[in-house]
This record gives structure tokens, C-alpha cells and sequence, in this order.
């Protein structure tokens, strides 16, 4: 008997793995075994008895066709065919319409479909579709804006040597006046501060000064024009304090941020920060033109 | 010599693809097929049912409900096997043999049986003595099965008791004939040794 070593790990010949075949071919088939030993006659006559119990004829004869509803075998397949039916069926009539000429009875459905997709441009893009030009112009910035990005920071003092003493184009706001100089943000139809030469958003800083000091009334000064003057750039960095964190272009609409405290060393510190306001007599100046 | 009268094997596991082959004209509806299918799967579901469940008080009851239920399931996702990729016996085999786990799950939680009625006629099944020599025997093969490897076991039953050659065997299992024949030859080796330590504890 040659055995297998290995793969089988010397357990089992091939001898032995047939008759173990044949033993359970005879069990399964035919019933008849011829047991070697008085185990295997007991065991050989336990496995046909439990093989024959399991062998019993069933109590109910198998589901038939009828027992299933089989019309649902076939509904996938239907829908996957009515889907390709709806879908060549819809492509057909879209061409047709598409090339309907004057005259064809598709045309009035091709001036719907038209209209249709006129319409649909017009919500789906309402500010492309309908622009407001007066709106649209006073809302976006002139395009002469100096690039402040590009300039060096200025960290130099400002000019004090003004006619009044005071940083020219800048209100002097207190702390208890930020929602009123909020209020001054939402000025719309005044142009950004950056450019803003003329004499409106001065009176306005003017007002919303609480007014303790009538000599900080904020009063125009022509030669805080950037484009005049390049060492005026104070000015336009006082708005990037009041804008701080943005993108250095001011905020019309947005709160003044209330920046360090009144009366603080920073505010007096001159280094020409954000709130470098040093000129400030009072000590409690924000940023604000 | 043993000589025990043969029931009838199972047909089905001779033709390699035949089953499958049946089963693609079911899927399309064709109601022969179906019928067809229906018998051949009805009598291996119910064997191997049968032989898992024969231990269990109501186990015939029991056995042919849940071939029943695999017949259903079977019929109900035969649209889906085209996408399986598996054989058609290996399919059946699955849904088989998750019905009667669950059948067992369920029997050790609640011992509820359902008996069939009584029928009104007369009784020719064997004396009280036979069946209980009958039961005595199934129920020691039952526990000798029940300890072998779940691996073991199912090539047995296979084999054995729902009466499948080595191939459709194979094909049921996922291996080859030869895994099955070396498979079935452990099994047997291990269940000759159970065999012979529970008859010497007994005749201690």
C-alpha cells in the first residue's frame, strides 16, 4: 500500500481514501455494505437507518408554477425594456421638435420648449440674466482703487502737522458710539472710503461723533487724496484697521471692528498699525474715515 | 452483510449544468421548467432537511415546512441567480442550509411543535419496539454527525443522505470531487472513532 506523503501528510493512501469512497458510494446507492469490523457493521447500519429517515417521501408535494406569482420573474426585464422604449421614444420626438421649421405642427411645441429654457436660464441665473445697472454700478468698485496690497506698509507716524491737529479725513468716534458708526457702514450709496475725496462721508464721520470735542469734527483735508499724495496712505490703511481680516477692501455694510480697547497703550503706540491712531488727542480713536 | 431496500436518489445531481440549465428556462418563465426545477429541489432541500433536523421532536414536520419555505425561496430569486455567478446547487445549498439554521434557532428557543393530525385509518407503521430501535439508531448517528466538523458533516449529509455524487458535491460545496472524496474519508475516519468510543463507553 503506498503511501502518500506530503500533501496528505503520510494519514492517507489513496487505497484508503477509495475505500472510504466505495463505503459511502454502497451507503448512498445501494444499501448493501460489507462491514470489516463489528463498529463499522454498527455504524453502516446507523447511517442507513438515519439515511432512509431522511430519504421519507415529503408530506406536501413541491410548490408548483401556480403557488408563485411567476409574472414577476419577467417584471425587471419589463421595466428595463419600457425604460429603453420611454427613453428612444423621447429622444425621437425631442429631434423631431428641435428641427421643426415654420409650418410643421411641431413648431408650437418648439417655441414652448424655447420659452422654456428661456425662462429656466433666467432662475437658474437671475443676476446674469436680469443685471440692474445702477444698482450693479454703485454696488461694485470704481476701477481707479489704487492696489493697497501692493503698497509697503507705512510705519512711519502719521502726519500731525495738519491745520486742526488731527489725522485728516478721520471721525473720532468713542467706544459707545460703535453702532452708530455701524450705522455709517451701511451707507450704500456712498463710495468706498479708499477713493473718497469728495465731502459726504466727511460730514457724516462728522456726525456720528459724540461731539464732546468740537475740535475733532472731521473736516476735509485735499490732500488725503492717495492718488494725490502717496504718503497718504495712512488713510487707506485706517480703513484696512476697520476691515480687519477681509481682503483689505472696506466693507460698507459690515460693523466697525472695535479693535483694542479705548484708551489703550495700542492706540498710542503710533507704529502705524491697524489702529495707529496716535494723534489721537483723546487716546480713544478708531479707525474710521 | 448489510442489505437495506434503496430509496430512490436524488436525479438531479448526475448532469453537471443540467440543474443550471433548468434553472435559466425557469427564470424565463417557463412553467414546465419551473414545475421541473421545483422537483428536482424539493428532494434534495427535503433530505438534507430531514437529515439535519431528524433528531428533532416534530423533525419530519418540521423538515418538510422548511423544504417547503427553500422551494418558495428559491422560486422567488430565480431572476436574481443569473447575477451569482454561483452553481445552481451551491445556490440552493445556501438558502438550504440558512432556512435550517434559523429552523434550529428557533426550535431551542421555543419548543412549540406543530404535529400533523392524526389521520383516521389504520396504523401500519412499525411496532413501538421498532421505532424505538428505529429512533435509538437515527438519533445516535444524528449525535455522532453532530460532533464532526461542520465540513465533515455537510459532505456526509450530502453524500449520504440527500444523495449527491462527488461531483455535484463538489459543486455544492465550492471544491473539487477530490477534495470531496479525501474530505469524506477523514470524515469517515473520524466518525468510526467516535462510533467506536461511544460503543466502549457504552459496554462500560
Amino acid at each position: 500500500m503506498a503511501r502518500r506523503d506530503g500533501y496528505s501528510r503520510g494519514l492517507e493512501s489513496l487505497e484508503d481514501i477509495r475505500a472510504s469512497d466505495r463505503f459511502i458510494e454502497q451507503l448512498r446507492v445501494s444499501g448493501t455494505y460489507q462491514p470489516s469490523t463489528s463498529t463499522d457493521a454498527t455504524l453502516a447500519a446507523a447511517l442507513l437507518t438515519w439515511r432512509d429517515e431522511a430519504r421519507d417521501e415529503p408530506l406536501n408535494p413541491p410548490p408548483t408554477a401556480d403557488d408563485v406569482d411567476i409574472d414577476s420573474y419577467a417584471q425587471p426585464r419589463r421595466i428595463a425594456q419600457r425604460a429603453v422604449v420611454v427613453a428612444g421614444a423621447l429622444l425621437a420626438m425631442s429631434s423631431a421638435v428641435a428641427t421643426a421649421v415654420d409650418g410643421d405642427p411641431l413648431r408650437p411645441v418648439e417655441v414652448l420648449v424655447d420659452f422654456g429654457v428661456d425662462v429656466g436660464e433666467r432662475i437658474a441665473h437671475p443676476s446674469t440674466s436680469e443685471p440692474s445697472s445702477e444698482e450693479s454700478s454703485s454696488e461694485t468698485l470704481p476701477e481707479d482703487i489704487p492696489v493697497i496690497a501692493d503698497e509697503p506698509p507705512n510705519m512711519s507716524l502719521p502726519d500731525v502737522s495738519s491745520s486742526d491737529g488731527r489725522q485728516p479725513d478721520m471721525a473720532m468716534i468713542g467706544p459707545n458710539d460703535l453702532d452708530t458708526s455701524g450705522k455709517h457702514g451701511t451707507n450704500q450709496n456712498a463710495p468706498p472710503s479708499v477713493t473718497s475725496t469728495d465731502d459726504a462721508p466727511a460730514q457724516d464721520e462728522g456726525e456720528i461723533t459724540d461731539g464732546d470735542d468740537p475740535s475733532t469734527d472731521a473736516t476735509e483735508d485735499p490732500s488725503t487724496d492717495p492718488t494725490d499724495d502717496p504718503t497718504d496712505t495712512p488713510t487707506t490703511t485706517d480703513d484696512e484697521g476697520q476691515d480687519t481680516g477681509d481682503d483689505g477692501a472696506p466693507d460698507p455694510g459690515g460693523e466697525p471692528d472695535p479693535g483694542p480697547p479705548p484708551g489703550g497703550p495700542s492706540d498710542n503706540d503710533g507704529n502705524g498699525n491697524a489702529y495707529g491712531h496716535a494723534n489721537d488727542p483723546n487716546g480713544n480713536a478708531y479707525g474710521q474715515s | 452483510m448489510l442489505t437495506r431496500s434503496q430509496p430512490a436518489s436524488s436525479s438531479s445531481a448526475s448532469d453537471p449544468g443540467a440543474l443550471s440549465a433548468l434553472a435559466r428556462r425557469a427564470a424565463d418563465g417557463d412553467e414546465h421548467a419551473i414545475n421541473d426545477l421545483m422537483g428536482e429541489v424539493h428532494v434534495v432541500a427535503h433530505r438534507y432537511c430531514r437529515a439535519r433536523l431528524a433528531s428533532y421532536a416534530g423533525g419530519r414536520q418540521l423538515s418538510d415546512d422548511i423544504a417547503q419555505e427553500v422551494c418558495i425561496a428559491v422560486l422567488r430569486g430565480l431572476p436574481r441567480y443569473e447575477h451569482r455567478g454561483l452553481p445552481f446547487e451551491a445556490w440552493v445549498y445556501s438558502i438550504a442550509h440558512r432556512k435550517v439554521a434559523d429552523a434550529q434557532r428557533s426550535y431551542h428557543r421555543s419548543r412549540d411543535v406543530s404535529y400533523a393530525e392524526l389521520p383516521d385509518m389504520t396504523d401500519n407503521s412499525p411496532t413501538p419496539e421498532q421505532s424505538a430501535i428505529h429512533l435509538a439508531e437515527v438519533g445516535w448517528a444524528t449525535e455522532l454527525l453532530d460532533r464532526l466538523p461542520e465540513k465533515f458533516r455537510e459532505v456526509l449529509i450530502l453524500r449520504i443522505a440527500a444523495g449527491l455524487s462527488a461531483e455535484s458535491t463538489g459543486r455544492t460545496l465550492g471544491m473539487s470531487a477530490g477534495a470531496v472524496r479525501v474530505t469524506q474519508h477523514r470524515a469517515l475516519a473520524r466518525l468510526r472513532a467516535l462510533a467506536a468510543e461511544s460503543l466502549v463507553g457504552e459496554v462500560v
